[in-house]
């Protein structure tokens, strides 16, 4: 099968699941979303996105954590569920 | 010995800690509610007395922020060898909170679990095998409910087990023997076996997407969530404004009226209608009788101000306040106000003060602690203390300026806004470095507890009165001394010059001025034997909102900022107080129509923000 290629998680439609492939960017970044559960291989839903490069709020392990848009550009994802993916 | 509760933000550890110790705390429903180290005692079944220290929240051991690295080497720094660790635990966020749980157990500290809103995880569907986990881990684990209390019991009796060291070690042998001997395990070791520990202990039953959790997604959706934002605020502002008005018309003011008023009354004859001990404690009577609002006595204008004019919006606002924190809003409104906040050199959460600060900017100030940074708190500190007018001050100016009508509070909190959003943008474009981003948990959306929404309001009423009563008695008394030691008369003729010539005040309302440093509801009592104009109470109360926070807030903005940026936030305060009255009554003098004043606002809020945005880019 196909790897889709990882896209940032602010490309990514509101309400859809993906998975983190990598976070880029300095270590800081990569370990404060660490320690709030988001790390590579993490199954997270994007459930919203503000207007005007708002922050995106993600679920992940059940809790919903709000990531700026600056960081939220920064974790690369891959769509998971390729029927929503057109 | 003593018991640590640490774990993650927002998983109910001041609510354990308030059930362990008896002692009452403020508990939210947001991550950050506790800034710092709070200390109790309880006594353990062995009959010995235990001190009971509730560490602010952090997600981790190794700090990945200011406000966690701070709890953590706060918590480095007191872990003695004996001390028992209370690890609290959110059942419904079970995999996330593991982290730090691993992490303590790698470091060989005595671990008890409290698996802490258990009834909410198994609501959600949660199932979690304690028995299961507990051999696992090696540790004692109990579900508790510290809200209602349940487990609490059983956690104790844990407790003052492990304080028998037999019993300790007994665990510490067990744990060693399950627990992978090579402690210092890495990060992707501990995520796995955090994954191993899940699949074996937790099952979750799907369920339905419900009510709540469609609400919970139109509030951070950008349409619904704007539109939920405006209702939400509307009607808080309706409600405090509703209970506020209520209370004064039907309760304190009949008390005051039918009870105080005979006995005052009565005194001052006995007082002898006169001297220096009817004046300071009656006052001067107003058109031949007592006049609770401008005879200043202390017995009048001293009990009459805080507890009849001030208390009951006090209350109304910590009624809402505490609905809104404990459903878990304020998070939300971080995340719709993230962009505005950015741009004053903050991030959303920094809102989070600026609501607080609407009540009493004391606590506002403590809250700056939640930002990162030392250029987002002093921005933080300083538009708050300009642009936020605590509520004291707040039913001060209903009562007085309301009167007149409504559009001249909004001509006043205009300006505090203009001032606050306009004093941000310079700040931040100024001041080196930039705004952080904004990374949070955002909690699910709870029902309040009656019980604990009440005892939290009991509390901040008790704050808020063992605090106003003696101040505003204070700024009475002082206003009483100024005047009859004359020192008044002087210091009117030396601010004659600033008052009259810019302020357009007269000059004897520098006793308002000198008042606000202690208390800013006393202040603009002080105004009203005055005569002013309504004119002249607009550029008053903008002048006093500004101009100085008051004595209880500048002592925890002095700590929590330190004396070189307190002085510089003090001066900026100066300027925006004194600029604003300026050009306000430059411009009411002077009868320029309500059109072209909110044009030039906007004029010049458009180039403050294109300058400042031109000034940082070129730095960038």
């Amino acid at each position: 099968m196909e790897k889709p290629a990882a896209i940032p998680l602010v490309s990514v439609q509101a309400g859809k699941p993906v998975r983190v492939i990598n976070v880029l960017g300095g270590h800081g970044l990569a370990s404060r979303l660490e320690a709030l559960g988001i790390r590579p291989g993490t199954n997270i839903i994007k459930r919203s996105e503000m207007f005007m490069r708002g922050p995106v709020t993600v679920e992940a392990h059940g809790a919903q954590i709000a990531i700026g848009y600056g960081m939220a550009s920064r974790i690369m994802v891959e769509p998971l569920d390729s029927k929503f993916n057109k | 010995m003593r018991i640590l509760l640490i774990g993650n933000p927002n998983v109910g550890k001041s609510a354990v800690f308030s059930r362990l110790t008896g002692t009452q705390v403020i508990i939210s429903n947001y991550p950050g509610t506790t800034v710092e180290f709070t200390k109790g005692s309880t006594r353990l079944r062995t009959g010995e007395s235990s001190e009971v220290i509730d560490v602010p929240g952090t997600y981790s051991l190794e700090p990945t922020c200011r406000a966690e690295e701070v709890a953590v080497s706060m918590l480095e720094a007191m872990l003695d060898e004996g001390d028992i660790i209370v690890n609290v635990v959110d059942s419904t966020h079970l995999e996330r909170n593991l982290y730090l749980t691993l992490q303590l157990l790698e470091k060989g500290i005595p671990v008890i679990i409290a698996l802490n809103l258990w009834d909410e995880a198994r609501h959600k569907g949660i199932n979690i095998d304690v028995g299961r986990l507990e051999n696992i881990l090696g540790v004692p684990i109990v579900p508790t409910n510290a809200l209602t209390g349940e487990g609490i019991d059983v956690l104790m009796n844990r407790i003052s087990e492990s304080s028998e060291c037999s019993l300790m070690e007994y665990w510490k042998e067990k744990r060693f023997s399950k627990i992978d001997k090579d402690l210092r395990s890495s990060v992707d070791e501990r995520w796995s076996e955090i994954g191993r520990i899940i699949t074996e202990v937790q099952n979750i039953c799907h369920k339905q997407h419900t009510f709540v959790d469609r609400l919970e997604d139109a509030s951070i959706q950008p349409i619904t969530g704007l539109i939920l934002a405006v209702i939400i605020m509307y009607l808080s502002f309706k409600t405090v404004g509703f209970i506020g008005e209520g209370l004064i018309d039907f309760a304190l003011d009949p008390i005051f009226e039918m009870i105080v008023r005979p006995i005052v009354a009565k005194l001052g004859v006995v007082l002898g209608s006169g001297g220096f001990l009817h004046d300071l404690l009656i006052g001067h009577l107003v058109s031949g009788g007592i006049n609770f609002e401008e005879s200043m006595g202390l017995l009048t204008t001293g009990l009459y101000v805080p507890i009849a004019m001030v208390l009951p919006y006090v209350f109304a606002f910590y009624i809402v306040l505490g609905i809104l924190e404990d459903v878990g809003y304020l998070p939300r409104l971080a995340v719709l106000v993230d962009n505005l906040m950015h741009a004053l050199g903050m991030h959303g959460y920094a809102i989070v003060p600026m609501i607080l600060g609407f009540g009493c900017n004391v606590p506002a100030a403590l809250s700056t602690r939640i930002l990162e940074s030392r250029r987002e708190k002093f921005i933080c500190a300083t538009i708050l203390s300009i642009g936020i007018p605590c509520m004291a001050q707040t039913a001060m100016m209903v009562g007085l300026i309301g009167r007149y009508g409504w559009q001249y509070l909004a001509i006043i909190y205009g300006t505090l806004f203009f001032l606050w959003l306009v004093i941000g943008l310079i700040l931040n474009a100024a001041l080196p470095g930039s705004s952080p981003p904004l990374l949070m948990e955002v909690p699910p959306y709870r029902l309040p507890h009656p019980k604990i929404l009440a005892k939290k309001i009991w509390m901040r009423i008790r704050i808020f009165l063992a605090e106003a009563i003696p101040y505003v008695l204070l700024g009475v008394l002082f206003v009483n001394l100024l005047h009859l030691s004359g020192i008044i008369t002087l210091l009117s003729r030396v601010f004659a010059p600033l008052f009259s010539g810019l302020l357009g005040l007269p000059s004897e309302a520098v006793i308002a001025l000198l008042a606000g440093f202690l208390r800013k509801d006393v202040a603009v009592g002080m105004l009203s034997p005055l005569g002013l104009s309504i004119k002249q109470l607009v550029v008053a109360g903008i002048v006093l909102s500004a101009y100085f926070p008051c004595a209880a807030t500048f002592v925890v903005l002095l700590r929590e900022l330190g004396p070189v940026d307190m002085v510089k936030s003090s001066f900026i305060m100066l300027i925006a107080a004194f600029g604003a009255g300026g050009l306000m009554n430059f411009v009411m003098s002077r009868a320029v129509s309500a059109s072209s004043v909110i044009i030039s606002l906007v004029v010049l809020f458009a180039a403050v923000f294109i300058v400042t945005r031109v000034v940082r880019t070129l730095r960038v």
